[in-house]
């Protein structure tokens, strides 16, 4: 695992997602360095609910980003 | 198809009547093809994503840039085990999927097929545990060789009017070419689908 994707899975630890969320949301993310960077500033900066990242993450996919 | 058909349930429909109603169709390229991809992986991803999924990707001649293709999206979804898949079931079901194929290691779901018809977006939704992607493989390849890609679109569209209505023969007069390319491009692109993040 890289140093950001460790980031990735701590903040979204920290902010209590649940485990089956955390994992798709790492496999969808290492798909895309980008996508991985945005989703990191995005979880720092925003504390989003686990439904929040949910919606962003699908809009990251409708936007074709991952 | 005449309108007595139409007042018949997909599901009292003989083989032949099916595929009377949903004839092979081949279109030229579509740009609208990647969206319809992106809004459905979108829709997919929020439906399953507490589903322990490894991967949601694009596969099928929609896939292959610039060669005609039916206008059907296959989108494969790599799962680390089936332990979630009866649960997967329930909400592709809930969510307007119809279920064509279960068993331990493969389900198959298709959306867009109605008795009237094609609707307007397609999508043919195949659910696999992780690493049975062979499809990615033949997909790369074909895009990194737009000869091939022709060669395949050449086959394909030389088997249409023959087979227009019958999908099985149309599918299984591709398998040697698929095989061959697919064989290929494991050889060429060994452990490329391989998981950047496990638990």
């Amino acid at each position: 695992m890289t140093s950001k994707e460790s980031a990735l899975l701590a903040q979204m630890q920290d902010l209590g997602y649940s485990q089956g969320m955390i994992v798709t949301a790492m496999r969808i993310l290492s798909q895309s360095k980008a996508a991985q960077d945005d989703a990191l500033l995005y979880l720092y900066d925003e504390h989003p609910s686990e439904s929040q990242f949910i919606d962003y993450i699908s809009e990251l996919c409708s936007s074709q980003k991952i | 198809m005449n309108n007595q058909k139409c007042t018949k349930e997909l599901s009292e429909m003989s083989l032949e009547e099916l595929w009377q109603l949903f004839p092979i169709v081949l279109t030229k390229p579509n740009d609208r093809w990647g969206n319809d991809y992106a809004e459905e992986k979108s829709l997919l991803f929020h439906l399953l994503c507490n589903m322990n999924l490894v991967r949601i990707s694009h596969i099928g001649s929609t896939s292959i840039q610039a060669i005609w293709a039916k206008p059907i999206i296959d989108i494969l979804i790599e799962m680390s085990d089936n332990s979630s898949f009866n649960d997967i079931y329930k909400i592709l079901l809930e969510h307007d999927y119809i279920c064509m194929i279960k068993s331990e290691r493969r389900m198959d779901f298709n959306k867009g097929y109605t008795k009237f018809g094609f609707a307007d977006k397609v999508f043919h939704i195949h659910v696999r545990l992780s690493g049975d992607n062979d499809e990615l493989y033949f997909r790369d390849y074909l895009n990194e060789h737009p000869s091939i890609a022709k060669e395949y679109e050449a086959l394909k569209l030389s088997l249409w009017k023959p087979f227009e209505h019958d999908r099985d023969g149309y599918t299984n007069a591709k398998t040697d070419f698929i095989n061959k390319y697919t064989y290929l491009a494991k050889q060429t692109y060994a452990g490329r689908y391989e998981n950047d993040y496990k638990e």
